[in-house]
C-alpha cells in the first residue's frame, strides 16, 4: 500500500466513525427533544426526511418545519422515548462525498393515549443518506421505517401499530409505510460484501 | 432475575453509561464508570407499572465512599447530560 492509498484508507475509516457518531448523537438529541441541535445535523442541501407515516418533508426548510412542529410542552417525567441506534452498516461512496447507513431501532416509550398512560415498544429500520460538506458529515436524507408500534402488554402479533400519525403539513404522503405483518423488507442500500451483488 | 413481592421475577433493565477512559502504558482503561439506571422492571409489569425493583440503595456489605450523585430513575424524567459536543456547531 503506497502513501496515497493509505491516506485514502485512513480517511475512509474516519468518515465511517464520524457518520456512526452523527447517527448515534442524533438519537440522543432526538430522545431529549433537542430539536435545534437535531436540525443542525442536517445539510443545507437536505433531500428529505420521512418518519413512519408522517409523510415526506423535502429540503432543509421542511426539515426545520417538521422538527420544530415536534417542540411540545415540557414533558412530565413519565413521558419518554428512548430509541437505540443499533446494528449500523455504513457505506461511503468511492468519491468519499456521500454515504448510506442502515440501522435497527428498538425503542421503549411511554406516552398518553386518550388520557391514559401507555407503555409501548416501537421497532423500525433506518435507511439514511449522508453528505460530506466543509469537512463535516451531515444527514442528506433520513427515512425511518416502522416495523411495529405496540403496547407493552399485548405485543406486535396482537397489536402491530397503535395508531396512524400522518402530519398534515407534509410535502407528500409516506413513500413506504408497510408495518408488521406486511412482511415488507426495507431494501438494503449496501452490496454483498463478498459477492459484490 | 430478582425477588419481587416474594416471587422470582424476570427483569428488563435499561440505562445509560457516561464513562471516562485513560490510556496508560499503551492500554486503554476505565478511569471513571457511571451507570445511570432508567428502569429495572419485572417483565410482566413494565416501566410504567413498576419502574425499579431489586437491590436499591448503597450496599451495606460494601459501603460506598459517598452516596449516589445521580439517582433519578423513571419516572423522574431526568435527562442524563451528554458528554459530547455537537459535531457541527461544536457547542
Amino acid at each position: 500500500m503506497n502513501l496515497e492509498e493509505l491516506e485514502k484508507q485512513v480517511t475512509l475509516q474516519e468518515d465511517i466513525q464520524e457518520i456512526e457518531n452523527l447517527q448515534k448523537i442524533y438519537g440522543y438529541y432526538f430522545d431529549n427533544s433537542m430539536y435545534a441541535e437535531v436540525i443542525d445535523l442536517f445539510s443545507e442541501n437536505t433531500e428529505s426526511v420521512e418518519i413512519t407515516d408522517h409523510g415526506v418533508f423535502r429540503s432543509k426548510e421542511a426539515v426545520v418545519k417538521m422538527y420544530s412542529g415536534m417542540v411540545v410542552m415540557p414533558r412530565p417525567g413519565w413521558m419518554f422515548f428512548e430509541v437505540m441506534q443499533s446494528q449500523g452498516v455504513i457505506d461511503v461512496a468511492p468519491d468519499g462525498k456521500t454515504a448510506t447507513g442502515r440501522w435497527y431501532t428498538p425503542s421503549f416509550e411511554c406516552r398518553p393515549f386518550g388520557g391514559t398512560k401507555k407503555q409501548t415498544w416501537q421497532f423500525g429500520v433506518y435507511s439514511n443518506e449522508y453528505i460530506k460538506e466543509n469537512g463535516h458529515w451531515y444527514f442528506k436524507k433520513l427515512h425511518w421505517n416502522l416495523t411495529y408500534w405496540t403496547s407493552y402488554e399485548r405485543g406486535f402479533l396482537k397489536v402491530p401499530r397503535l395508531s396512524d400519525t400522518p402530519f398534515p403539513n407534509a410535502d407528500a404522503p409516506a413513500t413506504a409505510y408497510h408495518p408488521y405483518p406486511s412482511g415488507y423488507h426495507v431494501p438494503y442500500p449496501f452490496k454483498h460484501p463478498v459477492t459484490g451483488k | 432475575l430478582t425477588l419481587h413481592e416474594g416471587e422470582l421475577r424476570q427483569l428488563w433493565a435499561h440505562g445509560i453509561y457516561e464513562n471516562e477512559y485513560v490510556k496508560e502504558d499503551g492500554k486503554w482503561k476505565f478511569k471513571k464508570l457511571h451507570f445511570f439506571l432508567n428502569f429495572r422492571t419485572p417483565y410482566e409489569d413494565g416501566w410504567l407499572k413498576t419502574p425499579v425493583v431489586g437491590h436499591n440503595g448503597p450496599s451495606l456489605e460494601v459501603p460506598p465512599d459517598a452516596p449516589p450523585t445521580t439517582w433519578r430513575p423513571y419516572p423522574f424524567g431526568y435527562h442524563f447530560p451528554v458528554h459530547f459536543k455537537h459535531p457541527i456547531t461544536g457547542k
